[in-house]
């Protein structure tokens, strides 16, 4: 009988009243999942927002790092410029060195040889000097022993 | 002996008791020396060259022969040098032995394929005989040995090997070092005779000085490309009083000793010896024993100063002091 009746009230677009308690019921509990939703995509969206300004500052950071970077590298490539031409500069200078090492060295390796040479000359000069000194000696006491009468 | 010898052992001496009588200094080493190349088969001669003999002494040429009977004239060869050659060569009075002259004249007149000039008081060590009587020295070489000083006053009665390499007898035992191998260099200096002559012996050009003449001799040999080497043993010499050795530090002025200027520069400057070294204008006589006297002429004589004599060798050794 209450299943006819619902179909006539069905019929002409009535609900019984427990049907409609049913669907207020439900609409309420769907009303509180909508705004529980709508809490959990709000504090997302807060999530996200932080986020976001936490990723735009740390990009900002390393654009910012970039930029020095960069401005280093342009202080280090003017610099490295600098170091080369030094390095030009000094090898340049080195090389005038060594030549002038290597210069030095063969005079003094002649002089030395020069040295040596006059040193043996000397060294025959007073064995000469001797000799001459030795035999006016000898001479000189040859002369005496004759140069006087015997008794 | 017949032929040619394989060794003359050239030594210089006179009578004069330097280091003691002639029976020690020279017999007993010239006995010892002879017994043991005799013993290992080493044809020799031992040319005795006395030089300036002392007046009023009998001459160690009369003197020796009686004590060894066995050698004849021939293999025991004595030359005489009159006196006045020690005073016509001399340049320096105090110098009263020419050594080196004397040596040089036993060295023109050595027949020996191999010449030793050493001293009277050196005996032979066991290596040297060795060496000689294994035939395999080199020609165009300087052979040297080390003189190990035996201790003074040591009995020479039957003296032996045995008894000179003892390490207990030594006084002193060099090491030569290359490359001169310089070092009692008077007492052991073995080449071929013609090496000799083509060195024309010892310095006879500067005669102020008796000492530093054999190391002269070796900076002549090495600048003339000779080859120095040691023998492979030493020789011995019976300490004496009055050897250079052990006398020169009592002299205080390196002049005024009987050796001449101790410090000429002997390790520097060489010598080109005249066509007459060894005075081969001397004029030789045989008299009645076998003894060669060789009279006085001053044809002989080189003159008293030839400085052009006075040269550099062509290479010198390195390290040398000046």
């Amino acid at each position: 009988m209450k299943a006819t009746i619902r179909k006539i009230l069905a019929g002409i677009g009535l609900a019984t009243a427990a049907q409609v308690r049913h669907a207020a019921a439900q609409a309420q509990q769907s009303a509180r999942k909508a705004d529980q939703r709508m809490a959990r995509l709000r504090t997302s969206a807060e999530g996200w927002k932080q986020r976001h300004e936490e990723t735009s500052k740390v990009a900002a950071e390393w654009k910012h790092a970039a930029v020095d970077a960069r401005a280093n590298v342009e202080r280090a490539t003017g610099r490295l410029e600098q170091v080369q031409a030094h390095v030009v500069e000094w090898k340049a200078r080195a090389e005038a060195l060594a030549t002038q090492v290597r210069d030095l060295k063969e005079r003094l390796d002649e002089a030395r040889r020069v040295t040596t040479v006059a040193r043996q000359h000397l060294m025959a000069t007073e064995v000469k000097l001797d000799l001459i000194e030795a035999a006016v000696q000898v001479l000189d006491a040859r002369t005496r022993e004759g140069a006087l009468p015997r008794s | 002996m017949s032929g040619i010898p394989a060794l003359s052992i050239v030594v210089a001496s006179r009578n004069d008791d330097y280091g003691g009588s002639y029976t020690d200094r020279i017999l007993k080493p010239l006995q010892f020396n002879c017994e043991r190349l005799t013993e290992h088969g080493v044809s020799f001669e031992v040319i005795l060259v006395e030089w300036d003999p002392v007046p009023g002494r009998p001459l160690l040429s009369e003197l020796l022969p009686p004590e060894l009977p066995d050698m004849t004239a021939s293999v025991f060869r004595r030359i005489v040098v009159a006196s006045e050659y020690q005073a016509a060569l001399t340049q320096n009075p105090r110098v009263r032995f020419l050594e080196y002259l004397a040596k040089n004249v036993g060295v023109r007149r050595a027949a020996g394929t191999f010449v030793l000039t050493t001293n009277g008081d050196i005996m032979l060590g066991r290596e040297v005989v060795r060496a000689l009587a294994a035939g395999r020295l080199a020609p165009r070489t300087v052979y040297r040995a080390p003189r190990y000083d035996v201790k003074l006053g040591i009995d020479q009665t039957g003296l032996n090997w045995e008894a000179l390499e003892d390490p207990a007898n030594h006084d002193r035992r060099p090491t030569l070092r290359p490359p001169l191998y310089n070092g009692g260099t008077g007492d052991f200096l073995l080449a071929d005779r013609d090496t000799y002559h083509w060195l024309r012996g010892f310095n006879e050009v500067y005669r102020a000085a008796r000492s530093g003449i054999d190391f002269n001799f070796l900076v002549k040999a090495y600048g003339g490309g000779v080859a120095i080497a040691e023998i492979g043993g030493p020789v011995y010499h019976i300490n004496h009083v009055g050897s250079m050795r052990i006398s020169k530090a009592l002299y205080t002025s390196s002049t005024e000793t009987p050796w001449g200027n101790l410090r000429w520069h002997s390790r520097h400057v060489v010598y080109s010896n005249g066509d007459g070294w060894g005075l081969s204008d001397a004029p030789a006589r045989q008299l009645a024993d076998g003894t060669t006297y060789l009279d006085f002429d001053w044809k002989a004589v080189p003159p008293l100063v030839e400085l052009r004599r006075v040269v550099l060798p062509s290479r010198q050794p390195e390290g040398l002091r000046a």
